[in-house]
C-alpha cells in the first residue's frame, strides 16, 4: 500500500484538534456541574468527570503516539519487514532519515511519558503536553520521504 | 496450487505474489506469530483505505452472513480458514476488499487494486428501462424491483454506520465546497507567489460524516526555510460554512484560521499588538485579502525561527 507522509501529518494534527474540542467540552461541563451538580444527569458522578478531565490529555497523547508509531512502522516495514521494539525503531528510522538528535531525544521523552501513562509507572518521567508531543512527532515525521510503500 | 515452499514475508517472491493476486500483503496463517497478529489487528482499524471503510476480514465475513466466522481480525484461524476455503472458490473477493486468494493465504487488497464499484443506477432511468422491458414483453426479474442506489462499497455495515448515511444532496454540497476551496487555494496561491513564496497544491484526503470521503486541495507555501500549509479542515462547523487552517510546518503550529461566513472568508489571526485571546477563533476577524495574508505570512516567517 502506498503511504503519503502528508496523510500521517494530518492524522496527528486531527487528534490534537479533537483533543482541544473535547477539552473545551469537558471544561464547560465541569463549570456547569460546579454551579449545578444535577447538570451531569443521573448515574454520573462529578468525581468521574473530574478524573476524565485530568486524564484527557494523557488519553489523547497515547492515541497520538499510537498513530505516529503506526506511520513510522508502515515506513520501516518497507525497509525491514520485521517487528522491532519501538525504542530501537525510532532510533533506526531517525538514523536512516537523518532526524536531528534533539528531535529524537524529544521523541523518546514522549515515548517514555506515553509508557508511564499506559503502565502507570511513576519513575520520574517528565510530563509532556499534547502540543509539545505533536510538535516533536510532526518534526520527526517530516524527515521521512513524501511517499513509501507501493 | 499452494506454493511448495513457504514464502517469506516481505521477500521478492512474496511481493510478486501480492502483485499477482492483487493483495496488499500475503501471509501464511501458520507462520503468524502473536506479535504479528497484534500488529495487523492494530494496523487494520487505521487503514480505512486499506480494508475499505475500516472493515476487517472478519467483519466482512460477518456481513456476508458468516456470523460465526466474523471476528475483528485480519487473520483467520486455521479452522475458520478451512471452512472458508471449502465454501468459496479461489480468488473470491469480498466487498470490503478482503480477499481469500488461496486457502492458505489471507490478505487485504488495497483499494486501487480493487475493481471500481458499479455506478449507482438512477431510479428514474431504471424505472423507465423496466417499463420499456415490460412493454416489450421481456421478463423482469423479481429482484429488479429493488433498485440499488448505493455503490457496493457504501452498503451499510457495522463499522461504517457513522459514515454510511449521507445527506441527500451530499454530492452537490461537496462539489460546491470543493469549488469554494479551489477558488480560495487559487487566490491564496496567486497572492503568495506575488509575495515571492513558492507554492505547491496537494490533495488532502477528507472524511466527513455527511459528505463521505473525498479529496480537497491544500496549499503548501515556502519561502526560504519557512513552510506554511493552507489546510482545509471541515465543511460543517458551527457558525460558518467551512473552516480552513494555516499551519506553520513542520511542527503544524496553529497560526491562523479562515472561516467562511456569508460566502466571505474571514481571517482569524492574532496579529502582533492585537489583544491576547485564548484561541485563534476568538480573535477579531479580518476580511481575506492579499494584505492580510501577506502580513500573516510575514509574521510566520519571523515566528518560524522560534518553532522547535
Amino acid at each position: 500500500m502506498l503511504h503519503r507522509r502528508f496523510d500521517w501529518h494530518e492524522r496527528i494534527k486531527a487528534i490534537e484538534r479533537e483533543y482541544w474540542s473535547v477539552r473545551e467540552a469537558v471544561d464547560r461541563l465541569s463549570a456547569d456541574v460546579a454551579h449545578d451538580p444535577n447538570a451531569l444527569g443521573q448515574g454520573r458522578s462529578p468525581r468521574d468527570l473530574r478524573s476524565a478531565g485530568e486524564n484527557l490529555e494523557g488519553t489523547y497523547l497515547v492515541r497520538m503516539f499510537a498513530e505516529f508509531e503506526t506511520g513510522i512502522r508502515s515506513f520501516w516495514r518497507t525497509i525491514k519487514p520485521r517487528r522491532t521494539q519501538t525504542e530501537i525503531l525510532l532510533d533506526q528510522v531517525g538514523d536512516k532519515c537523518k532526524v536531528p538528535a534533539d528531535v529524537i531525544g524529544l521523541i523518546h521523552s514522549t515515548r517514555k511519558y506515553r509508557n508511564s501513562l499506559l503502565h502507570e509507572r511513576e519513575d520520574g518521567v517528565e510530563a509532556v503536553t499534547i502540543s509539545s508531543a505533536r510538535r516533536c512527532l510532526q518534526h520527526y515525521l517530516s524527515r521521512l520521504p513524501d511517499e513509501w510503500g507501493h | 496450487m499452494p506454493p511448495t515452499q513457504p514464502i517469506r514475508q516481505g521477500s521478492r517472491r512474496a511481493r510478486l505474489q501480492c502483485r499477482q493476486l492483487k493483495l496488499a500483503w500475503l501471509e501464511p496463517v501458520e507462520e503468524v506469530t502473536r506479535a504479528r497478529r497484534v500488529q495487523i489487528e492494530r494496523f487494520i482499524p487505521h487503514g480505512d483505505q486499506v480494508a475499505g471503510h475500516g472493515r476487517t476480514v472478519g467483519q466482512a465475513l460477518a456481513q456476508r452472513g458468516e456470523g460465526d466466522l466474523g471476528k475483528p481480525s485480519g487473520i483467520l484461524k486455521n479452522s475458520l480458514r478451512e471452512k472458508l476455503a471449502s465454501q468459496f472458490t479461489q480468488n473470491v473477493r469480498f466487498g470490503c476488499g478482503a480477499e481469500v486468494a488461496r486457502p492458505e493465504w489471507v490478505g487485504i487488497a488495497s483499494p486501487e487494486w480493487l475493481p471500481r464499484p458499479k455506478r449507482a443506477v438512477d431510479p428514474v432511468i431504471h424505472r423507465e428501462r423496466r417499463d420499456r422491458a415490460l412493454a416489450n414483453g421481456d421478463v423482469v426479474r423479481e429482484n429488479d424491483e429493488r433498485v440499488t442506489t448505493t455503490s457496493r462499497w457504501s452498503e451499510p455495515m457495522a463499522t461504517r454506520s457513522k459514515f454510511g448515511r449521507k445527506v441527500d444532496d451530499s454530492g452537490v454540497v461537496r462539489d460546491e465546497w470543493l469549488k469554494v476551496l479551489a477558488n480560495l487555494t487559487a487566490k491564496v496561491k496567486t497572492w503568495a507567489e506575488e509575495l515571492s513564496w513558492s507554492t505547491r497544491t496537494i490533495a488532502k484526503k477528507m472524511k466527513d460524516s455527511r459528505l463521505g470521503e473525498y479529496e480537497a486541495p491544500a496549499l503548501l507555501m515556502q519561502k526560504e526555510t519557512t513552510r506554511v500549509l493552507l489546510d482545509p479542515i471541515a465543511r460543517f462547523t458551527p457558525g460558518a460554512d467551512g473552516v480552513v487552517d494555516l499551519y506553520l510546518l513542520p511542527a503544524y503550529d496553529d497560526i491562523a484560521s479562515l472561516y467562511l461566513v456569508d460566502g466571505e472568508w474571514r481571517l482569524h489571526y492574532m496579529f502582533s499588538g492585537s489583544p491576547t485571546v485564548a484561541t485563534i477563533s476568538e480573535t477579531e476577524p479580518y476580511p481575506l485579502s492579499k494584505d492580510a495574508i501577506g502580513r500573516v505570512l510575514e509574521e510566520m516567517s519571523i515566528n518560524a525561527s522560534s518553532a522547535l
